[in-house]
């Protein structure tokens, strides 16, 4: 294996925490009740590597749930400001489909018209993902053909996957091996580590069972099926709550409004994070909404990942995260539905 | 990188009333000497701190680059807010957003132009556009269409717009009062189909107003020979930022407010919700 990758022994992980936390913030899943959290870890914290997912992904240290983006006086006129950070954040413990999903947001946050303040903090954050061993039920990233339960060099500035008793650290930039330069802390990577590696990947790759097939045919597949009895059927079990939405991490959708202070002449510019699955989402001035039934919401966000993405942005719109179907409380399922359409089992 | 959120300030020179609920507002940007470049069919961003942005149609003529027009119907709370904005006014300006009338692609041909109500302000600019070109362009035909005369927009310039070489104006109204004098047509604006006499031979067609009137005023092309790449028209969708960001206006894999707001009527008809 090359010389930016090394081994942690998971006694030592609290000693390499605490000289990560004397230069970066550091951003980690810890439990939060039933679930986990991606959550600023605090001195002497103690982050949950072994996870299978968070309620909400990493995108909130990119694109927050609110930002703001100036403030202004009525009378002379708005000024922006960007948030400054005394120390880069590292976000810790990312999992290979939501690292994915950052590389999709590059995307949709870059282009010819970038998003300023988008940038400011993805320039400011350092990926460290791990390999996923704990996958569940929901999760479908093996659908994808550059998908899976780990990474293939790029989307991480470091790589973890963990071995046991201990982990293995690769580095995916300059930035990433700047993480692993402490001498005394790490060992050499040996074959045998290298083979538990591979294992360990085998073993997760075959604990992912949902699946969507045919993922290159599916923008023509679903466009034959638009019509298909399922989307009525499901349309009737969603209440509209937009869990799918904001748990997801490709959405990126968000509402602009001003927050006035008391005096109604200072005030803020902001965005939050908004759901296609609101009602209101794509009304008009006028009253009209050209997404006023359900049936047409639920649609558009799924036609949205699995249909219109490649086209509009050259990637996928899922990396298979599974989180749309655990967190809904209407049991609405695409992975399961795509297996309706088709007359098939899900388990392909 | 730049900061495409920050709205420019500029400066409210005059203000027109167009209608009972909608006015036309002359804008120049605040510094001096600040130009402003936009193609027929773009609109802004236009920002009112407190009370949000919206996107707005620009409505004057394009080889004016010294100030610009918006012409905004009072019907959301950003646009009833500007009700009361005066000469002198500030506010904010980002843009110009989006696609164009096909300028370009209709040169050489006739021209018909399909608007209904307050539709007429995204096309107005094309309209003087051609005038300004006038040699380029074919026969041009105006088929403005509103629900009643006093719902019409920019009523005082038809007289000159009917006077321009190989230029026709044709009005039609849904309703006219019992005691109006009313010398055009009624109906709605499909009806000026049969009285302009439209052919497709070497045409383009541009159409602007609500979503259902422009289903029926394209279907009723179709049905009179035209073919879907030979029409434009202009969506209307929710937007907040203007540039491919925010998500609101998404139609299968476009961004209204970029790919848009102008599209082909065959590109258009492949969308799912739609009224088209």
């Amino acid at each position: 294996m090359e010389k930016d990758a090394v081994i942690l022994l998971k006694s030592k992980v609290r000693h390499w925490l605490d000289l990560l936390l004397e230069k970066y913030v550091v951003c980690a899943p810890v439990k939060n009740k039933a679930d986990y959290k991606f959550t600023e870890l605090e001195p002497g914290m103690e982050p949950c590597l072994s996870y299978t997912r968070t309620l909400i992904p990493p995108k909130k240290y990119l694109h927050p749930q609110q930002e703001t983006l100036f403030s202004y006086k009525r009378t002379d006129g708005m000024e922006a400001q960007l948030p400054e950070f005394e120390k880069k954040t590292v976000v810790l413990g990312v999992h290979p489909c939501d690292a994915r999903a950052i590389q999709i947001y590059d995307v949709v946050f870059g282009g010819d018209l970038p998003d300023i303040y988008y940038w400011h903090r993805r320039k400011n954050t350092i990926i460290v993902a791990i390999s996923c061993t704990e996958p569940d039920e929901n999760c479908f990233c093996m659908s994808f053909s550059d998908c899976g339960p780990t990474l293939d060099k790029k989307g991480y500035d470091l790589l973890l996957t963990d071995l046991g008793d201990r982990y293995v650290m690769e580095a995916g930039s300059l930035e990433g091996s700047m993480l692993i330069q402490h001498p005394g802390l790490f060992d050499r990577v040996t074959d045998a580590d290298i083979q538990a590696k591979g294992r360990a990947l085998e073993i997760a790759k075959l604990r992912v069972r949902s699946k969507i097939p045919d993922i290159k045919g599916l923008p023509a597949f679903l466009e034959r099926h638009y019509e298909h009895d399922v989307w009525a059927k499901e349309a009737k079990k969603c209440v509209s709550c937009g869990a799918c939405t904001m748990t997801c991490p490709t959405c990126f959708c968000y509402h602009m409004e001003d927050f006035n202070r008391f005096n109604l002449s200072e005030g803020e510019r902001v965005r939050i994070w908004d759901s296609c699955q609101l009602f209101d989402f794509a009304e008009v001035a006028m009253g009209e909404n050209f997404r006023r039934d359900r049936e047409a919401r639920l649609k558009w966000r799924i036609y949205h990942k699995l249909a219109y993405w490649p086209e509009q942005f050259g990637t996928l719109g899922c990396t298979g995260c599974g989180r749309c179907a655990h967190y809904c409380m209407a049991d609405i399922d695409m992975t399961r539905s795509m297996a309706e359409i088709r007359g098939e089992s899900i388990y392909a | 990188m730049l900061n495409l959120y920050m709205p420019l300030k500029a400066k409210i020179i005059e203000v027109k009333k167009q209608t009972h609920d909608t006015k036309t507002f002359t804008i120049r940007l605040f510094e001096n000497g600040s130009k402003f470049g936009f193609k027929p069919g773009q609109f802004n961003m236009v920002s009112l701190p407190g009370f949000g942005e919206a996107p707005i149609s620009i409505s004057s003529d394009p080889y004016n680059n010294e100030t610009f027009d918006h012409t905004i119907r009072f019907v959301g709370s950003l646009t009833n807010a500007m009700e009361s904005f005066r000469e002198g006014d500030i506010i904010g300006i980002r843009g110009a957003y989006g696609s164009s009338w096909p300028v370009d692609e209709a040169k050489g041909k006739n021209v018909i132009v399909v608007a209904g109500g307050i539709g007429l302000a995204p096309i107005r600019p094309f309209i003087l556009q051609m005038f300004h070109d006038r040699k380029s362009y074919g026969k041009i035909q105006i088929l403005y269409g509103a629900r009643g005369s006093g719902e019409m927009l920019f009523t005082d310039e038809f007289e000159r717009w009917g006077r321009q070489p190989d230029t026709e104006v044709h009005l039609t109204v849904d309703r006219v009062a019992p005691d109006e004098n009313w010398e055009h047509n009624k109906g709605v604006v499909t009806v000026l189909y049969e009285i302009a006499r439209i052919d497709p031979e070497n045409t383009v067609v541009v159409i602007c107003g609500p979503e259902i009137m422009m289903r029926f005023a394209s279907r009723g092309l179709l049905k009179k020979g035209f073919y879907g790449p030979q029409i434009y028209l202009s969506l209307e969708r929710r937007m907040k930022c203007g540039i491919g960001k925010c998500g609101h206006c998404q139609l299968g894999g476009c961004f209204v407010c970029k790919h848009g707001p102008v599209f082909r009527y065959d590109q258009a008809r492949e969308f799912h919700d739609t009224l088209l």
